[in-house]
């Protein structure tokens, strides 16, 4: 039985089979998964906000754009072929409908797309996506074959 | 950190007032914490991050930004439930998700995050002489992580940091708990500083300990 590593707000990681990563609670936060199925390496990344206010190289993880940039080169550098690197993509919930302006796009989705765009950038297809709704999801990446399992407070765990 | 736990004590007090008066009980007041925590810690500041809540959450707007979230166990839920809404009776037992809950439970829920938010922003008012505007609360039946979402990315833009004052009412013969939880904006922590000055004058000082 393989321990699952936990992904705190803003952490990544990028392991091999047969390791698990696991992020409990993402709310408006985005989680990217990176995997290659050939070599079996992959990564992960709790994603607080779409891009970094300035140069802050510090917090990879922390931003869309640098977390799916760090994602594919660390697969990379353990092994991981480029080209046959896909993503799965969740997250990015509204949780509280406060905001009056509910037209604009929340936090939420503008993580998401600032990972869309970024995966895109990256040329890493999106083969798998559950995003936005009103619930918070436990996310659980098995590095062993891929499989991405989103849990609710209510309902039936999904598998992607 | 002893103003935060001054303003802390203060807000929760005042909570504690209000809460007592919609449930008819009272209330012991059990101030546990002030402190600044790396952002990735913050979901762990209740329990962890898979922890089931109802978790009633408030933004702060006016001289001192931040959010409010008051946080009741989903196992206590029922019990509140009972408490503010007497006649609802069995219809709370049945309670497990916000889709479980019928718009006279909601709206409770609800008002009692805006009579005990305000009701502490009062009491930070009062001691810092500033001016407090909460939102109108939202309400979310979900993991604490995805409830206290929200607040890291609002921080995370700015900080690396949380200052976070973490207080707790009690009804002593229910258990029934309210775990508050007052996260000021980076931005605003100049105008929490200020209090510095008001904590070393002794008809200030006095009065919070006799609470």
């Amino acid at each position: 039985m393989i321990r699952p590593r936990s992904l705190r707000a803003g952490e990544l990681r990028v392991l091999p089979a047969p390791a698990k990563l696991v992020i409990h609670g993402l709310g408006s936060c985005v989680a990217v998964f990176v995997y290659d199925a050939g070599t079996r390496v992959g990564g992960m990344a709790h994603i607080l906000l779409p891009g970094p206010p300035a140069k802050d190289t510090d917090h990879l993880g922390r931003y869309a754009t640098t977390a799916v940039a760090a994602i594919v080169e660390e697969s990379i550098r353990l092994g991981a072929r480029r080209e046959a690197l896909c993503a799965k993509v969740t997250g990015g919930s509204r949780m509280f409908s406060v905001d009056p302006g509910t037209a604009r796009p929340t936090v939420g989705d503008k993580n998401i797309e600032a990972a869309l765009q970024a995966l895109q950038e990256a040329r890493v297809a999106v083969v798998a996506h559950d995003v936005g709704g009103e619930h918070g999801r436990t996310v659980l990446a098995d590095l062993s074959d891929g499989s991405l399992t989103i849990t609710t407070v209510r309902g039936e765990p999904r598998v992607v | 950190m002893s103003r935060f736990h001054l303003l802390s004590e203060a807000g929760a007090h005042n909570a504690a007032i209000a809460m007592s008066q919609i449930i008819g009980r009272p209330l012991r007041l059990d101030v546990r914490w002030a402190r600044t925590l790396p952002l990735e810690d913050v979901a762990d500041l209740a329990g962890g991050a898979s922890r089931v809540v109802c978790a009633l959450s408030l933004k702060v707007y006016g001289d001192l930004r931040g959010h409010l979230l008051l946080l009741f166990s989903r196992e206590q839920l029922p019990l509140l439930l009972d408490l503010v809404l007497p006649r609802a009776g069995q219809a709370a037992a049945r309670v497990n998700g916000l889709q479980g809950m019928n718009e006279m439970e909601r709206s409770a829920l609800l008002e009692i995050g805006n009579i005990l938010g305000c009701a502490y922003l009062n009491a930070l008012s009062r001691l810092l002489g500033v001016s407090l505007l909460p939102s109108i609360p939202g309400l979310a039946l979900d993991m604490v992580g995805a409830v206290t979402d929200h607040l890291l990315i609002d921080l995370a833009a700015v900080s690396d940091t949380a200052v976070v004052l973490a207080s707790e009412v009690q009804e002593p013969a229910s258990g029934l708990r309210a775990e508050i939880f007052f996260l000021p904006h980076p931005d605003s922590l100049g105008v929490l500083g200020r209090t510095h000055e008001r904590e070393s004058e002794p008809r200030v000082a006095t009065k919070s300990r006799g609470r």
